[in-house]
């Protein structure tokens, strides 16, 4: 088994697959996550909820989110083990391409 | 109140739906706003005050277990759902002059859609050639098929799958050639 690889897969996340994540920092449901990431982006990044719930489906089918309750029929999620080192391994790539870009 | 509402027949090719949702909408800002959705190819409509819908189309097989996660989801962003068609979920969010609003948001999403078809149509294909050839290419004895309504039955489903199988190969093509689209639109 070679963990770094096993996370290195689902890397470089889209621009809505690593703001979700954050989001996820907390646990949230859907509504909490799209009202996160529209404030944290400050409006520029909006995730419909079609992008949402594919996301979610696929979030937790590669174990990077579980479902850990539910609050007046909504889902609520949380993020993984596994999902906190993705993410971490993605933030630390984009604070890499910040740095490169320094002179621009 | 005086609610007239008013019906209209339409074909829709798969591909194209984003010109459905395009009408859908031009019918709403005619004040005609879509009510139900009955058989297939068949549409309700309501006329109503003048209001601005974005409609959009969303490709979903029916999941008992997920369906309620799906409907709140969308619900809570201020989608309201209208119906299904051939497992296209009709949805509308009413926006402002010159807004609009989308249920998917990145390229990602949009394709996946797609593909949930694509999956979908290679199903029936598979079922379509698997019962086909049961059903036509090994062919009848010759007794069954001196009998007229047989073989003119025989017959029929043989031009049946003479054409459907062109059409499914056409869908397939252009809804690979949409994503492949979408792809280049991604950068």
């Amino acid at each position: 088994m070679n963990g770094s690889s096993e996370i290195d897969k689902y890397l470089p996340l889209t621009e809505s697959t690593y703001y979700i994540l954050l989001a996820l920092l907390e646990p949230l449901h859907g509504y909490g996550v799209m009202q996160k990431v529209e404030a944290m982006s400050e409006g520029m990044v909006k995730i419909g909820p079609g992008t949402l719930y594919g996301a979610f489906q696929a979030l937790e089918k590669e174990g990077l989110i579980v479902k850990v309750g539910e609050e007046e029929r909504r889902k609520i999620y949380d993020l993984t083990g596994k999902g906190r080192q993705v993410l971490k391994k993605q933030v630390e790539r984009l604070a890499l391409m910040v740095r490169n870009a320094s002179a621009v | 109140m005086n609610t007239q509402s008013i019906k209209r027949t339409r074909w829709f090719w798969p591909w194209q739906d984003a010109k459905e949702e395009a009408w859908l909408e031009s019918m709403s800002q005619d004040c005609w706003h879509l009510k139900s959705l009955a058989l297939p190819c068949v549409y309700q409509f309501e006329r109503g005050e003048p209001l601005r819908y974005a409609y959009r189309l969303d490709y979903m097989l029916a999941d008992k277990n997920k369906w309620l996660e799906y409907m709140q989801i969308f619900q809570d962003a201020g989608w309201e759902y209208i119906g299904e068609m051939s497992n296209w979920r009709y949805w509308r969010k009413q926006v402002a002059q010159g807004e609009t609003a989308e249920i998917f948001t990145d390229t990602e999403s949009k394709i996946k859609k797609y593909r949930r078809l694509l999956a979908f149509l290679a199903f029936m294909l598979i079922l379509l050639v698997f019962l086909g050839r049961q059903m036509f290419v090994g062919g009848l004895d010759g007794d069954l098929m001196a009998v007229p309504v047989i073989s003119a039955i025989y017959l029929v489903g043989r031009i049946l799958y003479a054409v459907l199988i062109p059409v499914y190969i056409v869908v397939v093509v252009k809804l690979l050639l949409r994503i492949n689209q979408l792809k280049k639109q991604a950068l």
